[in-house]
């Protein structure tokens, strides 16, 4: 038996890392969109307390988002202490003006109530931004919406229909680009984007002049 | 001389019987004795003249029967007998039975055998020794010691150191004796009228030192001398003696034993088994068991990083609202 055993015991016992406690419980929000993210750049979020009117202080933050983000699994964690429920979220998909403000018109919103926060752990749920709600508010902090529970398996983001390329068919012809497009059915909508920032219907656009009509 | 003077105390006798009133049976016998005595006398039968008269003597007493005694121990040579022979006559005669002169006679005798005996001064240590001389113990006179007038028998302690023995010139056996010493025997002789001295000291006699162990294979030492395992037995000058024991796993003894001289000690060690050493007990282990956990969770505590809530994140867009 050697003197020093017990000394080498203790620091054979010292712990080189921090032990990790528990995972505590908490939300993991993932919000998709069928939106390509041509027409939308910014995603905001404001969190309400449940029996909250407005969002905490620091419960708003937008998001400056893109293809690849949706890709990514956009998402955030929303944790209370006391694990209440009710907590709701209103999600905003916005694309940002020349002064950064978004017009009601061209937002995707949306009110969404949080499941009851786990004990321990994360809780993964999504919430999915539909083009189809395009300049309405879906749910409401008194009746939001439920979220589907997990993680969306691959972001939806610009599988809307109507932004389905439709490559150009034949030439263009003197002063004309192809302008890739989709849906007809919105033409409304679609002039109202057409030439200004790349179509994302099939319309042949002059470099000269605003607009020309494709065939 | 003294065969002259018996004859004429033999008439004496015989004159007195003859003209004595019929006597009883006692003093016939005596008187039968004495006549025995003085009829050896002439024939120079010493011996068994003095036989005859200490018969004469011992059934009727009488100073006359005393004298004729001292004078046969003398012709003999036994001086200090005869000379305390005569003196018991000369202290018989209170009722003037011994002739006067025979009575200045025996005071004469007993100044010449005064001149004649030999006196030897003695100094012997230690003290309390008992002296035999010629196989007899001495007797006592005022400060002197005299020899050959006791009847044999051991020595007799004499308590002083220094002492003076009368004796007959002649040769001489004393045994000086004592407990715990070893006697001593001495050859003297001594001519008459000899004054001499003597002075010796008694050997002690060693102790017998026994020594065993109710362990075998103990090892003893006496006087921090080796004397290998038990059992031993040694011989060693009476006094204390410093005796150890000893056997590995076991607690040595020591003792230190008074040998007694000449007698025998027997020592017997019981060895007790060594208490096992600290370090081999299991309540010193568990202690440091204790210890070492003890520091060992102490040092943990000590120097472990504080638990740490895992990073739950903020999500891809790395946002984590906090709820109050």
């Amino acid at each position: 038996m050697r003197w020093w055993w017990p000394i080498a015991l203790a620091l054979g016992c010292t712990p080189s890392e921090a032990p990790l406690l528990l995972v505590p419980g908490h939300v993991v929000l993932f919000v998709d969109t069928d939106a390509p993210t041509s027409l939308f750049d910014r995603l905001r979020a404001e969190v309400y307390a449940a029996d909250a009117s407005t969002p905490c202080s620091t419960c708003t933050r937008e998001f400056v988002v893109d293809d690849e983000a949706f890709r990514a699994g956009a998402s955030f964690v929303v944790r209370s202490e006391g694990g209440e429920t009710g907590t709701r979220v209103k999600l905003s998909l916005l694309r940002a003006g020349t002064d950064g403000v978004a017009g009601t018109r061209s937002t995707i919103e949306q009110v969404v109530v949080l499941p009851t926060q786990p004990a321990e752990g994360a809780r993964e749920v999504t919430a999915v931004l539909e083009v189809e709600s395009l300049g309405l508010t879906r749910g409401s902090l008194v009746s939001p919406l439920p979220v589907a529970e997990g993680r969306p398996a691959s972001s939806r983001v610009g599988t809307w229909s109507g932004a389905t390329v439709v490559p150009c068919a034949g030439a263009p012809r003197e002063n004309e680009v192809c302008i890739p497009g989709g849906r007809s059915g919105s033409a409304t909508a679609a002039r109202a984007w057409a030439c200004s920032t790349g179509s994302t219907s099939g319309w042949w656009c002059s470099r000269r002049s605003s607009s020309r009509r494709a065939r | 001389m003294p065969t002259l003077r018996i004859e004429l105390v033999v008439l004496l006798l015989a004159s007195s019987a003859l003209a004595a009133p019929p006597r009883d049976a006692v003093a016939d016998e005596a008187q039968g004795h004495f006549v025995r005595g003085t009829q050896l006398v002439r024939e120079a039968r010493w011996a068994e003249a003095l036989a005859s008269f200490e018969k004469a003597r011992a059934v009727k007493p009488h100073p006359i029967t005393t004298f004729n005694i001292a004078a046969c121990e003398r012709a003999i040579g036994h001086l200090t007998v005869a000379r305390a022979a005569f003196r018991q006559a000369l202290a018989e005669n209170d009722g003037g039975q011994l002739p006067a002169a025979f009575a200045t006679e025996a005071k004469g005798l007993v100044a010449e055998l005064d001149g004649v005996v030999a006196r030897l001064a003695l100094t012997v240590a230690p003290d309390g020794v008992a002296l035999a001389l010629d196989g007899r113990p001495l007797q006592t006179e005022g400060e002197v010691k005299v020899a050959g007038t006791r009847a044999p028998g051991p020595g007799e302690t004499i308590p002083s150191e220094r002492f003076v023995v009368e004796l007959d010139p002649g040769a001489h056996v004393l045994v000086f004796s004592r407990k715990g010493y070893r006697d001593q025997v001495v050859r003297r002789t001594l001519e008459p009228g000899a004054r001499e001295s003597m002075t010796l000291s008694l050997d002690r006699l060693p102790g017998t030192l026994h020594v065993s162990s109710e362990q075998d294979g103990a090892l003893v030492t006496v006087d921090e001398k080796d004397l290998g395992p038990v059992p031993v037995d040694v011989l060693r000058p009476a006094g204390p003696h410093l005796v150890t024991v000893s056997l590995k796993g076991f607690v040595p003894l020591e003792s230190r034993v008074v040998l007694q001289a000449g007698e025998e000690t027997d020592l017997r060690a019981s060895l007790k088994p060594e208490p096992p050493a600290f370090y081999t007990r299991w309540w010193f282990w568990t202690g440091v068991a204790v210890v070492a956990a003890g520091a060992a969770v102490g040092t943990w505590a000590a120097t472990r990083p504080a638990p740490r809530t895992p990073d739950i994140g903020g999500g891809s867009l790395g946002w984590q609202v906090e709820l109050p």
